[in-house]
């Protein structure tokens, strides 16, 4: 996939107790593994983009399916799925109504799991709903799926589906992740609150879970909410990423949960919001200030995890930098058994790492593309960057 | 307080990725200046979404109010402004990009609208996080129909 240039795509358990120290599992840090890095390679794959889509998607995903590739990427400016067959260099794009008898809503993610079925995700709307034969059928709707109602102190939540907690739908069961409608500031949050939403489509029952771990008992900006997972099918296991955390979660099928330490080597420390909530400019002061982990992406083709942090732009937030907004991602990778292998720290103000998917031929991840005269972005041009683990020397 | 959830719960992608480019903005860009005539919604393209689609809401309905225009900032592409708020609105002579992200080098946040209008002389800002976005647009539209 060297240089391609691809035509017209896109236009493409419950952890009711944390039971490890975090103090103790930081210090061990220092003799972890530090075996494998990242390296960037001068390898990238580039999509031309149609009038209708920007740079940026919250929600694409990589498939291979059968003998062939694709990239799947939600276009929410005209609420439609753009999809990109790697071999073909075809495109395709299915249009979504939000409103009326076959209305989806407003699309903030999507979890493409066959040609056959595909989930889409309106956050606002509540709504979950299950697209059967597609590209045979035109749009027809199958199911939609209602979260529990938005009743506030019950145990709803807002669905998630951007690339990094999107649903997924394992043997008959939907596992969706979400926001708790639970005032954050109270001790309701976390006691009551379920994140975790897990639907068996075949009996039609639902479930709830808490995924929070005790840091949840503490007061955070809403930043910090929304969990990130993926599922590991060779061990039919979730592992999840709980962005103030330094374990991951690692959960079966069965439910049974375990966790490991996974932290950057960066952070000393993810400190609760200790400012006045119902301010927005603490809340955001917050964020800046504090390092908060993110997407995790399973690597089947090295049965490696890369599990992603942003790290506050201290740089910019002493200066008083504008550009203190742009967190530094860091890119922690973990073996198969989930213990920390390697860190690789990315340059300020190059990439967009939620955007960012797993092939055969390693990690790319969206970086944009500089016009001529450098005085901005190419912004019909979606570009990522190659990287590639390789052993440290 | 599950309003603010609401609004927020979408917002952490925006962060990772704004301002990628401030250090490499074009200088063709007009200075932006405040006229006292006029109330201006200083608008972060890639802020907090729910608060921008209720400034996006504003500007439609208010489109051609003579006392209000609307500054669109801290956005990576016209493209994208253009996408977030709609080709008719991209058009309005209502509309001002900050192409340079002016306004954000001067210190406005890039998480909220904020609202700036000139009082005795003064120019005051108000940023309308989502705790006040609804009682403040609403007096918003009191003083601009007036």
């Amino acid at each position: 996939m060297n240089k391609y240039k691809h035509h017209l795509f896109i236009v493409l358990t419950i952890i009711t107790q944390s039971c490890q120290n975090t103090a103790r599992l930081r210090e061990n840090d220092q003799s972890v593994n530090d075996s494998l890095t990242l390296v960037e390679t001068k390898n990238d794959l580039r999509f031309e983009l149609d009038e209708f889509t920007g740079l940026i998607t919250q929600s694409l995903q990589y498939v291979d399916y059968k003998d062939s590739s694709f990239l799947f990427f939600l276009n929410r400016h005209v609420n439609s799925l753009y999809s990109y067959n790697f071999q073909t260099k075809k495109r395709k794009i299915l249009n979504f109504k939000k409103e009326g008898p076959n209305g989806v809503g407003k699309l903030n993610g999507f979890y493409f799991h066959n040609f056959d079925s595909i989930f889409l995700v309106s956050a606002d709307f509540y709504k979950i709903t299950l697209v059967v034969n597609p590209y045979m059928d035109k749009n027809k709707i199958f199911r939609t799926m209602k979260m529990t109602p938005r009743k506030i102190g019950s145990n709803s939540a807002k669905p998630l589906g951007f690339t990094g907690n999107r649903p997924y739908f394992i043997k008959n069961k939907l596992y969706i992740l979400g926001v708790p409608d639970i005032d954050p500031t109270t001790s309701d949050f976390f006691n009551k609150g379920q994140n975790l939403q897990i639907m068996n489509l075949m009996d039609s029952t639902k479930k709830s879970k808490s995924l929070f771990t005790t840091d949840y008992k503490h007061t955070w900006s809403p930043y910090f909410y929304d969990y990130y997972h993926d599922f590991v099918r060779p061990k039919n296991s979730f592992v999840y990423s709980p962005p103030v955390s330094d374990s991951v979660i690692s959960m079966s099928l069965n439910e049974d949960i375990t966790y490991n330490y996974a932290g950057s080597r960066y952070i000393k420390e993810i400190q609760p919001m200790s400012t006045d909530f119902s301010d927005g400019v603490n809340r955001e002061a917050h964020y800046y200030s504090n390092a908060s982990y993110f997407m995790i992406l399973y690597d089947k083709y090295n049965k490696l995890f890369y599990r992603f942090i942003e790290l506050p732009n201290q740089k910019a937030i002493d200066d008083n930098d504008p550009r203190k907004a742009s967190k530094i991602a860091s890119i922690i990778i973990l073996n198969d058994k989930l213990e920390k292998v390697g860190e690789k720290k990315l340059a300020p103000y190059e990439f967009f790492p939620i955007m960012s998917f797993v092939t055969s031929e390693g990690l790319y991840i969206s970086q944009p593309l500089l016009n001529s005269d450098k005085s901005g972005v190419e912004e019909n041009i979606l570009r990522f960057v190659l990287f590639n683990v390789k052993k440290n020397e | 307080m599950s309003k603010v959830l609401r609004f927020f719960s979408l917002t952490i992608f925006y962060y990772a990725i704004i301002l990628l480019l401030s250090s490499c903005s074009n200088g063709k860009q007009e200075t932006i200046e405040f006229e006292s005539k006029y109330h201006y919604l200083v608008i972060p393209v890639h802020g907090c979404p729910g608060c921008i689609q209720k400034a996006k809401s504003h500007a439609e309905e208010h489109l051609y109010s003579e006392r209000i225009k609307y500054i669109f900032t801290d956005f990576t592409t016209e493209k994208d402004v253009r996408l977030s708020i709609g080709s008719q609105l991209f058009k309005s002579d209502r509309i001002i990009l900050d192409r340079s992200n002016q306004l954000i080098d001067d210190g406005f946040t890039s998480s909220y609208p904020t609202l700036v209008f000139t009082e005795k002389g003064k120019l005051k800002k108000i940023i309308l996080s989502p705790d006040v976005i609804d009682d403040k647009l609403k007096k918003l539209n009191i003083i601009i129909t007036r």
